[in-house]
């Protein structure tokens, strides 16, 4: 027999049990019944969160919730607690990373979420590890061919499905089924007159090339770099030639060369690429950005910049953004899809990190001898917010700074001048106020993604010095610093 | 000390203090609505409260007579459910159709600290839990549709655990 339970009133549920939970449980609960779906769908339980959290609504894509008299319709101010959340990577949960042993020096770490990879290059392998409960797994290990000399591993997660590893002039795609990485195709680059991207299938020829790298594969004219591989192509750049190649992944063959400097004398030059588009910065006497579509057409935008030759440039999925640190010299983004050039409000940029997903660019700027954070919208080139650094962190001149960012993170590595230690700083998305600041030993590299970021530092030990890691898991507060070696 | 008569909705008399009945805002308004005296032995009826409900409230507010006034909610409302004194909890181990008849008797009453407490406590029985969990705890039956629950699932998709 069930025992009939009297009835509470939905205002005691709604103001007085309700409020009393946080958003995780309050989440759950909405789970229970309709009845309580509806009790918990009002704003005043959901809009306490989206403040704590200083969730901006204008930086989010709110989708219209159509009413099609069948589907609950959700509250505004849960809508956006949710797509803020929905769109970030939550299985970072924090908690105790399992220590594995490592075989030697960690040379990389790629993560993309559930997965870590680490690249052991003295040992040429590449470790998979899986975050399970909290704590990252060792699911498995690929030895990459050929033996262990100067030539890097890299290591990039293309799709949720595809990863691939770099080395030499070779390159390896992984598919993963289940927990397990597959070898699915090996390519190995050939230069000369006419490039080409070569399948490489047995085993016996993949260890003739393993050692090799990509530039001995040529004639003695031209020395090859790979550039990036993404889920479509693969880019080589040759250094003396001045040329960029574009390789169909799927077809293994070059499919454009780009020359990127035909009449005047090169000097220096970079390409960045991301997954969708290129972009290419020419520093010569003539110091230009251009930016190319994935497939090697170049898009609109050839920007004259700064003559001094400090400019730089940096890109996104969606646009990139040149700057200069020379005094009164502009800042400029290239929305890519819509062609559009923006202005933006912002003078003698040191660095800049782009967010074209929340319409915001990071920078770290020059103003009367000090340094400054700033938060500006990619739209309208306006300033969102500025916050000076801290006095004794005279970054400028030596420059030495790091951005990145989140959806609701800026962090920042800042260098004293004059002591030459590093310190790091988390910023606020929303109004540029200081979240936290920690100190580094020597820092060495940063890996990021959107919600978590991987620190890797030299910290002396009795004397000697050793490698360690830091994860900052910036959505799990009080849970947010694990140190794994 | 005055005291005055409380009657349950059964019919039974409780002689209490008049100050700790004044812990009601209820009883307090009527006492100055009505102008009752304080010497004057009047009767006054709470029919929406049973003698077993009505003899526990009266056991806290006496143990709770000497307590400052709860604070006003303000929009940020704490959200501390942890804070729930020993005797509180251990005067709150009883089952659940007494809690929720404890929850309407202070609701009913105006009795804000007896209301939080106990409102605390039914949080503190969802939280941690799972959804089907709440359901078990509560005796609820899951109502969604197909369509919904998989609206709700990922709406939700932040906070699952994969």
């Amino acid at each position: 027999m069930t025992e009939m339970l009297p009835t509470l009133p939905d205002e005691i549920w709604q103001n007085h049990i309700f409020s009393y939970l946080w958003e995780d449980d309050l989440t759950k609960a909405r789970r229970v019944c309709k009845d309580w779906w509806y009790l918990i769908n009002c704003d005043h339980l959901w809009k306490p969160f989206v403040e704590r959290h200083g969730i901006r609504e204008d930086t989010l894509l709110l989708e219209k919730d159509v009413d099609d008299g069948q589907k609950l319709m959700s509250c505004k101010w849960f809508r956006i607690f949710s797509t803020y959340f929905n769109g970030l990577d939550r299985s970072w949960k924090g908690g105790e990373i399992i220590e594995t042993p490592c075989p030697g020096l960690v040379e990389g770490v790629a993560i993309r979420m559930p997965y870590m990879f680490r690249s052991y290059d003295s040992f040429n392998i590449v470790e998979i590890l899986r975050m399970r409960n909290g704590n990252f797994e060792t699911v498995s290990r690929l030895r990459i061919p050929g033996d262990s000399v100067v030539l890097k591993i890299s290591v990039k997660m293309l799709t949720q499905d595809l990863l691939a590893v770099w080395k030499g002039c070779l390159y390896f795609f992984y598919r993963r089924v289940g927990d397990v990485f597959e070898t699915s195709e090996v390519f190995r680059f050939v230069g000369g007159n006419t490039p080409q991207l070569q399948a490489c299938s047995d085993v016996e020829r993949i260890d003739e090339f393993a050692n090799r790298p990509a530039g001995q594969f040529f004639d003695g004219t031209s020395l090859f770099y790979v550039d990036t591989v993404n889920n479509k192509t693969i880019w080589f750049s040759d250094l003396l030639e001045s040329k960029l190649f574009v390789c169909d992944r799927l077809e293994s063959k070059v499919i454009k060369v780009i020359d990127l400097w035909q009449a005047d004398v090169l000097k220096d030059w970079t390409v960045l690429i991301g997954d969708y588009v290129c972009c290419c910065a020419v520093a010569t006497d003539r110091p230009e950005i251009r930016a190319y579509s994935s497939d090697g057409r170049l898009l609109l935008w050839q920007k004259q910049i700064d003559s001094s030759g400090d400019s730089r440039f940096v890109l996104d999925d969606f646009g990139c953004a040149a700057f200069s640190p020379s005094l009164d010299c502009c800042a400029f983004f290239f929305r890519f899809k819509t062609r559009q050039e923006i202005r933006l409000d912002i003078k003698s940029v040191w660095d800049m990190k782009l967010d074209s997903r929340t319409d915001l660019a990071y920078c770290i700027s020059v103003d009367r001898g000090a340094s400054v954070i700033s938060c500006l919208s990619l739209s309208s080139g306006n300033r969102m917010w500025s916050t000076f650094t801290p006095t004794s962190l005279v970054t400028y001149p030596t420059g030495i700074v790091e951005l990145l960012s989140t959806k609701h993170m800026c962090f920042c590595v800042l260098t004293n001048g004059k002591t030459g230690d590093h310190i790091g700083q988390i910023y606020s998305a929303s109004d540029g106020s200081s979240v936290r600041s920690f100190n580094f030993h020597r820092k060495d590299l940063t890996f990021f993604t959107s919600s978590a970021l991987v620190l890797k530092e030299w910290v002396p030990r009795g004397g000697t010095a050793r490698q360690e890691f830091t994860l900052l898991n910036f959505l799990a507060p009080g849970r947010s610093e694990t140190n794994f070696r | 000390m005055p005291n005055i008569k409380l009657q349950s909705s059964d019919g039974e008399i409780y002689n209490v203090d008049v100050e700790i009945a004044k812990c009601s805002v209820t009883i307090k308004t009527m006492l100055e609505d009505l102008g009752m005296d304080e010497d004057e032995e009047e009767v006054v009826p709470l029919p929406n409260v049973n003698s077993a409900i009505l003899k526990k409230v009266i056991q806290w507010a006496t143990y709770h007579k000497d307590d400052p006034p709860p604070p006003e909610d303000d929009e940020n409302k704490e959200k501390r459910t942890d804070d729930i004194s020993s005797w509180d909890a251990d005067f709150l181990k009883v089952d659940q159709g007494t809690l929720f008849e404890l929850i309407l008797a202070a609701n009913y009453l105006d009795i804000k600290g007896l209301l939080d407490v106990t409102c605390k406590t039914v949080a503190n029985m969802i939280k941690g839990k799972t959804p089907e969990e709440i359901r078990k705890t509560f005796n609820i039956k899951n109502d969604f549709s197909a369509a919904e629950e998989e609206q709700v699932r990922k709406e939700n998709e932040w906070c699952e655990e994969k």
